[in-house]
């Protein structure tokens, strides 16, 4: 098991990061490295400090203490335009306004890239046009967000993030409320994009997700990285019990050769 | 969908408006309908013939006074309170994301309205002339005294703002109340017409400068909408896409309460106008940012010129402010919009 991971070139980087809310710490000194073209999942239990260290990396909230890099740069000192010309981010809940539709979503994805002088070019027109292509929206490109089903919705706002035309995208879990079936469909869509050398961090909820297509997963706990490394080392029984508090039994999947998780269902022992 | 005009080189490029000129047209035939009808309607009533010889400098000398001294101020008046009005609310409701957030309902109005209502009952000797500065300056101290407030404690919720914005202007409320209770009867009077919003003495200052506040508004509209299209996608998303949330939601708060805050100073606060004209509006055509800010304006416009209009000539020669008008008919709106929401 890979507890300490050396990255040669890491594109996104953490050291000693602690943040929270209001006084309270919920991230309590993190080290991460992320390489390049990296896909890497953030799992642990409600409130261990996964969502809370995406949106420091994101500068959604500024650390109380420690840096966040990314291609070395301070994020919370480079401007934040460019940082977005870098790196995107699909919130946990971003708002769709009524009647804006699926071109418009994907064309906002642009907005780092523009200027009040500058405010279509033909890049412009490409990036979009392709992030809808790669996401399979073209289809409904000029209907309504709101009018589609969640599955359509979620591959809307990743085409957003694709037009963004970075090398990082951090997405705060990016399945939550899908049907398993869609579910499958967005991770499949990740991993391709993670193919095509973009670098992922995405938060999940869902153990089986990571373990089945991250490159990397991290487990946190008490805001702290407790341990982390490819899903088949990384992802045992006993590291199940120490994150989560977990019984369960880990299985391999035939095919793929990923872990597998199953609760332990039966009464309490 | 997205029309864009780009130079040659492709240097300069710009996203215009897909939809929305038809109804830019047709509510600026409105506007001239009604500006027609203000200038020419009242207890001196023109014929169109007559208007026109005025506006050529072909008239006598009574219709040249009461359309240039009188009227036609008062009109532009009544369209450039309506329009800031508008403007200033439809700001605020995409920054709160809170389509019932207005500037009267935030204290922006109470502020100016205490001041220049405190200043009439303890100082009468206060030249009325410079009312609106002391109404500028109440308005925006108690901006941001709410701004203050709502920074302390956690996290920048937009709705903190509206909701302690609603607890100062009831305090505010009561304070003016206070001052017509105990201040001498004359002076409490000539308080309370001022409170009632009415244009019917506004002069070629008061449009002097609104039209200045209005022109900027016009000029900024371009940048200010590009911001408020990223906004709309919520704050997280929007840093993700590079805006600078925090500082952009002080600039625009603080060209909202602005706004609001030179119309009540000019014609004394004037309700709803900023919470039922960019709703109308969005109800009108489906548009971008930009071209709603300008359907915005347009619809406050006639608003406030219509209710100016009707409260003039329907009960004449009885005139009823424009801003009692505009409250009679805005509750009802006010509480169709509320409940149509919660529906």
């Amino acid at each position: 098991m890979l507890d300490q991971q050396t990255i040669l070139s890491p594109i996104l980087r953490t050291y000693d990061l602690k943040a929270g809310y209001e006084g309270k710490t919920i991230l309590n000194g993190v080290d991460l490295d992320v390489g390049q073209g990296e896909f890497v999942a953030l799992i642990g239990p409600n409130g261990c400090g996964k969502s809370t260290l995406l949106k420091t990396m994101a500068r959604i909230l500024t650390p109380t203490s420690g840096v966040a890099e990314l291609n070395g740069r301070a994020v919370h000192d480079t401007p934040t335009r460019e940082i977005a010309k870098a790196m995107a981010l699909l919130p946990q809940t971003p708002l769709t306004p009524d009647g804006l539709t699926v071109r418009e979503l994907v064309a906002q994805g642009r907005f780092p890239h523009q200027t009040l002088w500058r405010q279509w070019t033909k890049a412009d027109e490409t990036a979009v046009h392709d992030a809808m292509e790669a996401t399979d929206v073209l289809q409904f490109a000029d209907r309504p967000v709101t009018a589609l089903s969640g599955g359509q919705r979620q591959r809307c706002w990743i085409a957003m993030t694709l037009a963004q035309d970075t090398d990082v995208i951090l997405l705060d879990e990016p399945t939550t409320y899908l049907d398993l079936k869609i579910q499958i469909d967005v991770m499949q869509l990740l991993s391709k994009i993670a193919a095509q050398g973009r670098t992922l961090v995405v938060v999940l909820h869902e153990l089986n997700l990571a373990a089945a297509y991250a490159d990397r997963v991290v487990m946190m706990r008490d805001g702290a990285i407790v341990h982390q490394g490819h899903p088949a080392e990384c992802i045992t029984a006993e590291t199940l019990e120490d994150v989560f508090g977990l019984r369960a039994r880990v299985m391999t999947d035939p095919d793929t050769g990923r872990p597998v998780c199953i609760p332990m269902t039966g009464p309490a022992a | 969908m997205t029309r864009v005009w780009a130079s040659k080189t492709g240097r300069f490029s710009v996203l215009l408006p897909a939809a929305g000129y038809g109804v830019l047209a047709v509510l600026a035939a409105v506007l001239v309908v009604f500006f027609i009808g203000q200038v020419a309607l009242g207890t001196y009533t023109l014929s169109l013939a007559e208007v026109w010889a005025t506006l050529t400098g072909s008239a006598q000398d009574m219709a040249r006074t009461v359309v240039f001294d009188f009227r036609i101020p008062r009109a532009l008046a009544a369209m450039l309170a309506g329009a800031l009005l508008a403007v200033s609310g439809a700001i605020l409701q995409a920054l709160t994301r809170n389509p019932l957030a207005d500037p009267s309902l935030v204290g922006v109005s109470q502020g100016g309205a205490l001041a220049v209502v405190s200043t009439i009952i303890l100082f009468p000797a206060f030249p009325p002339a410079l009312r609106p500065l002391v109404a500028f300056v109440g308005a925006m101290a108690v901006a941001a005294l709410v701004q203050a407030l709502s920074d302390k404690g956690r996290g920048r919720n937009a709705l903190r703002f509206i909701l302690i914005g609603i607890a100062i202007s009831s305090f505010l409320a009561a304070l003016i109340r206070a001052f017509l209770t105990y201040g001498d009867i004359r002076d409490s009077m000539s308080a309370l017409s001022w409170l009632a919003g009415s244009v019917h003495s506004s002069g070629w200052q008061d449009v002097a400068i609104m039209g200045a506040a209005l022109a900027v508004v016009f000029t900024t509209i371009p940048a200010v909408a590009r911001r408020l299209s990223v906004l709309q996608l919520g704050e997280e998303a929007a840093t993700g896409l590079g805006l600078d949330v925090r500082l952009n939601n002080r600039v625009l708060l603080f060209t909202s309460v602005a706004l609001a805050a030179v119309a009540v100073a000019a014609v004394g606060p004037l309700v709803f106008i900023g919470l039922i004209a960019p709703q109308a509006a969005k109800r009108m055509v489906r548009t971008g940012a930009g071209m709603h800010l300008l359907l915005t304006a347009l619809t406050g416009a006639i608003m406030v010129i219509a209710a100016d209009l009707a409260g003039r000539t329907l009960l004449s020669p009885t005139e009823i402010p424009a801003g009692v008008v505009t409250a009679i008919i805005g509750a009802p709106v006010f509480l169709l919009i509320m409940l149509r929401r919660n529906a």
